[in-house]
């Protein structure tokens, strides 16, 4: 006597629900990215040639206009960025600090960030820059 | 749809997890560590003064003199070092100008200082 197989259900995924789990996954994508947006600061970077990407390891800091430093969405007075960037080093020596500051600030202001983070012991920093045109000479 | 919206997620995860940002790469030196000290004939010392004009070695140079001064130094003498005095009062932007274009010329000894 042959025996007989317990017919299975057969799994069925329910599409319409999957694409009400995709939407919903979508939305939430979409808005948190939009947040990490906002986080940026609007400054006038300058334009370099030299250039190379970062993408891990550092910690982001601005300068904006009035030259007032600016880590995480907050302003920061000399001694908060000085702890920061203490913070980060003691972490990890390799940390590198983005920095990005607007082309219009003297370089004095930019330069006594660079000297805080310096002593603060994170050596390799980027300045944050946008392409230069390549015609442009 | 389900496809369409599956492929939208893969779109925006994708893209917001590489904000890569781009720049000027600089190392600045340890402060704890001794200076290095190198002979003046090695140097090339280039000033930006407030009014933003350049002078090395003791004379007016333009954008273009100075890129080939630096790159024919560089390539006769790779030890040549580079020192970048750079006034306080000239902006951001012409300061990073330089460095860039000391760096494209291909100087990697570079040093800069400001007053």
């Amino acid at each position: 006597m042959p025996i007989e197989r317990k017919k299975r259900a057969r799994s069925i995924v329910p599409l319409p629900s999957m694409a009400d789990i995709a939407f919903i996954l979508l939305i939430f994508f979409l808005l948190t990215s939009a947040m990490d947006i906002e986080k940026e600061v609007k400054v006038n970077l300058p334009e370099t040639r030299m250039r190379m990407s970062e993408s891990k390891k550092y910690f982001m800091l601005w300068v904006d206009r009035d030259g007032s430093v600016i880590i995480k969405g907050k302003k920061a007075d000399r001694e908060e960025l000085y702890r920061a960037a203490k913070y980060r080093s003691l972490d990890n020596a390799d940390v590198k600090a983005l920095l990005g500051a607007d082309k219009n600030l003297p370089f004095r202001t930019v330069y006594s960030v660079m000297e805080s983070l310096q002593e603060a012991g994170v050596h390799n920093i980027v300045l944050v820059s946008r392409k230069k045109p390549s015609s442009e000479k | 749809m389900s496809d369409i919206a599956f492929l939208l997620i893969i779109f925006f995860l994708v893209t917001s997890v590489f904000i890569i940002k781009e720049g000027m790469h600089l190392v600045m030196p340890d402060r704890d560590r001794e200076p290095v000290t190198v002979s003046s004939a090695d140097v090339i010392t280039i000033t930006m003064t407030a009014d933003s004009r350049i002078i090395a070695d003791g004379k007016k140079i333009g954008k273009d003199a100075l890129a080939e001064l630096i790159r024919s130094s560089h390539e006769k003498y790779p030890e040549t070092y580079v020192l970048l005095k750079i006034s306080g009062d000239v902006s951001y932007e012409l300061a990073v100008e330089l460095i860039d274009l000391a760096k494209t010329a291909g100087m990697k000894k570079l040093s800069i200082k400001t007053f």
